[in-house]
């Protein structure tokens, strides 16, 4: 009689684990755009351990190179969700309101660094004075130069500014059309390829935050359940990714088709975890604060960054999580 | 089952039962101390996190050395908890490594801000650096206040979920040992007790005398072997009883046959082996009863004395076997013509005596002496020979020959001599010194 019992339930979870997949396979897919670098690892993840599926719901997944993309598909309704980092956030909200950050899902305090084939000589920040430095005008890596400055007390240095496009950038340091660049990764990975020592002039971890968010428009089709359910399964990846990180790294190597060592020299400056928090709006608010600054938004257009962060989202996830 | 190794089977459940209920308590109180280590903890970590921001803030107000000396501590001090051992799980020790590295972006932003702040020259620069460090401090400290909130959601969620499933794990083990034992238990205690009302009745059954009946069991335990043991008892005792009276009836059987021998000891001492008539040990005994008797009611009795003529020619021409044939005819022939108060006896030989009790006169004794001599004188047929004999019989009366038997037959033997002797007589009495004489004639 248990046997039978046995037999009934694993029937009816078969039944019913089937009825799951044809209704999601029924369901409209979510698409989401997402950035082809292992910042979007707990997408790949949820994608790939079928945790999307298992939430009910049917994503697809659209890979962009690079997080402005990946928003300007999001804004011309290409897709539903998408994920960039809080500078194409901060600039974006100049130009418009009607899209929230729903989460921020991971972090690193060390995507951003300056790099020079000769890293010894500029060992002491001083001696960076009359260099010419590659960077991306009105991004975070020129946001991380100045940033960099300010807080060393260096602004005062004389210093050419480069402005080059990212693909630019090592050619420019390997050309020596450049001295020094300020760039994120994995160019600083592929610097090091290239000269075999390590191309970072100082330790700069801790002095720029860079996150990645899952943004979304305020009128959406995509209901507030399956928000919820989308979610949980990056929550769900996140997990994933805590306990078997051997293996999550494993599937992003072949996701996005890069070395594993590669990931590896950057994996352990990642912090995935699912938030939304004052951390995110001062982030915000201090970009914003250099954009103004340095002319590159314009500044009689002060921007209420409350408007573009939906907490409720997070909160109630949070709130359901814990048992609340 | 032996009911012996059930109840240590039982004694072992038992033994388990308690040994689980106290891994169990231990286990528990494990959980419960990681538990509150871990709360305890977080909350230590909360207080660190919470001083940190304080000095923080009271750093960016005053700049100055013991404002650092201050945060430095505050901050070693957190970097310190941090590193502490307590039992996380991979996610806690994700937030903890996490804490870890904004405790270290601290650091880096305390160093960079303390390594220029002296140098600062620039006033509206200084204040843009201040602003800049103000938020990322602030965003440091959000960020691990929000860890912590993860770190404590998480802790009270996984000590929710070990409670849980220590409680239902527990539960069950104890549930299923609970179960198995109760009902081991009973089934124990019901076998106990069928098999002792099985040995009752048994018992019950021999008490009222049945030997027949026997107890029937099935199981294989002591009260199995009990109730075996019992039947078997049951069996020797029917054995015993059955033995018993036979043996009775064998007594009796020897009784009798000691008896009939003991009769026939008796009978052959007393009487003739040859004819089956009294022997003259016998005959003495006999006539002395009988002679007692008489003198005392003063009756008469006489005395022949018989001894056969031609027989001595039988045996020598013949052979002892007819002559002995001779013998027991003539006995039988006088034993067939007596009274029953008469009395016949051999006293070897061809010699017979005869006690001829209570006469009433002498010619009654002529009479019959002369039936005798008649019946004596019967011819008789053996094997192929018709043979006759004849006697001489000596008489002798008491009182008047004699009181004694010894006298009596001394005086008849005496008598039958001289009637041998004389051969135109066949019988003589006896003839005293007092001259008293009675001869028949032929």
């Amino acid at each position: 009689m248990i046997l039978m019992g046995i037999l009934g339930c694993v029937t009816g979870c078969d039944v019913a684990e089937k009825t799951n997949r044809n209704s999601v396979s029924k369901k409209k897919a979510i698409t989401i755009a997402v950035s082809n670098t292992p910042l979007s690892a707990p997408f790949f993840i949820a994608e790939k351990m079928g945790f999307f599926a298992n939430n009910n719901l049917h994503v697809k997944l659209e890979r962009f190179d690079g997080g402005v993309k990946c928003f300007n598909a999001l804004v011309n309704q290409q897709v539903d969700f998408a994920t960039a980092s809080e500078t194409v956030v901060m600039f974006n909200s100049f130009q418009r309101t009607d899209f929230a950050v729903m989460a921020s899902f991971v972090e690193s305090d060390n995507d951003v660094k300056l790099l020079s084939l000769t890293p010894e000589k500029y060992r002491q920040l001083d001696h960076i004075a009359n260099t010419r430095i590659g960077v991306i005008k009105g991004s975070a890596s020129e946001f991380f130069l100045d940033s960099l400055l300010i807080m060393h007390n260096k602004t005062h240095l004389p210093i050419k500014r480069v402005y080059l496009t990212p693909a630019q950038l090592i050619p420019a340091l390997l050309d020596n059309q450049v001295d020094i660049i300020s760039a994120w990764e994995p160019l600083g990975y592929m610097l090091l390829e290239q000269i075999a020592t390590k191309p970072e002039i100082i330790n700069s971890r801790g002095l720029y935050h860079l996150s990645f968010n899952l943004i979304g428009m305020k009128q959406s089709t995509v209901d507030n359940n399956d928000k919820q359910a989308l979610l949980k399964s990056i929550s769900e990846a996140i997990i994933y990714i805590h306990k078997h990180p051997k293996h999550a790294q494993e599937i992003l190597s072949q996701t996005l088709n890069i070395a594993p060592s590669q990931l590896q020299y950057s994996w352990a400056d990642y912090t995935f975890r699912l938030s939304l928090s004052n951390a995110l709006f001062s982030n915000i608010q201090t970009q914003s604060q250099w954009a103004i600054d340095n002319q590159l938004v314009p500044k009689e257009n002060r921007v209420d960054f409350r408007q573009v962060i939906d907490r409720q989202l997070l909160e109630t996830f949070n709130n359901k999580e814990a048992g609340w | 089952m032996m009911l012996s190794r059930r109840l240590k089977l039982t004694a072992i459940l038992c033994s388990l039962l308690t040994l689980i209920v106290g891994l169990s308590l231990i286990q528990v109180h494990n959980y419960q101390q990681q538990i509150y280590r871990q709360l305890n903890y977080s909350m230590k970590l909360q207080l660190s996190i919470d001083s940190l921001r304080s000095q923080l803030w009271l750093y960016q107000e005053y700049t100055d050395k013991q404002g650092l000396i201050e945060l430095n501590n505050r901050q070693a001090e957190l970097a310190a908890e941090l590193s502490q051992n307590i039992d996380w799980d991979v996610q806690q020790k994700i937030i903890i490594q996490n804490l870890n590295r904004l405790n270290t972006n601290v650091r880096a932003l305390i160093n960079t801000q303390n390594s220029h702040h002296s140098t600062q020259t620039d006033n509206v620069a200084a204040s843009k650096a201040e602003r800049l460090f103000k938020a990322k401090y602030s965003m440091v400290i959000e960020e691990m206040t929000e860890e912590m909130f993860n770190l404590h959601q998480l802790s009270i969620k996984q000590a929710k979920k070990k409670q849980q499933t220590l409680l239902w794990l527990v539960g069950a083990v104890l549930l299923l040992l609970t179960t198995l034992i109760t009902a081991w238990s009973f089934r124990t205690l019901s076998r106990f007790r069928n098999g002792l009302n099985s040995i009752n009745q048994g018992m019950e059954a021999l008490a009222s005398g049945d030997l027949t009946s026997r107890i029937v069991f099935s199981d294989d335990d002591e009260l199995s072997a009990l109730a075996n043991n019992f039947n078997n008892m049951k069996y020797s005792l029917t054995q015993i009883t059955v033995k018993k009276d036979s043996l009775k009836q064998e007594v009796d059987r020897q009784t009798r046959k000691l008896i009939e021998q003991q009769d026939r000891l008796i009978f052959l001492a007393e009487h003739d082996e040859l004819t089956g008539i009294y022997n003259r040990r016998a005959f003495i005994k006999k006539i002395d009863n009988a002679i007692a008797r008489d003198l005392r009611s003063d009756d008469q009795a006489a005395l022949l004395f018989i001894d056969l003529n031609k027989f001595k020619h039988i045996n020598d021409t013949l052979g002892h076997s007819v002559g002995d044939e001779v013998i027991v005819i003539i006995a039988q022939r006088l034993r067939n013509h007596l009274r029953s108060t008469d009395i016949v006896g051999r006293l070897g030989g061809d010699e017979f005596v005869v006690w001829l009790d209570l006469i009433a006169e002498p010619i009654d004794i002529d009479q019959k002496i002369t039936q005798l001599l008649t019946v004596i004188k019967m011819p008789m047929n053996i094997s192929t020979h018709q043979l006759e004999v004849g006697a001489s019989i000596g008489i002798s009366v008491l009182p008047k020959h004699g009181t004694t038997s010894r006298e009596l037959i001394s005086a008849a033997d005496t008598a039958m001599y001289r009637a041998k002797a004389d051969n135109s007589i066949e019988y003589c009495f006896y003839q005293s010194d007092h001259g008293v004489t009675v001869l028949a004639n032929s």
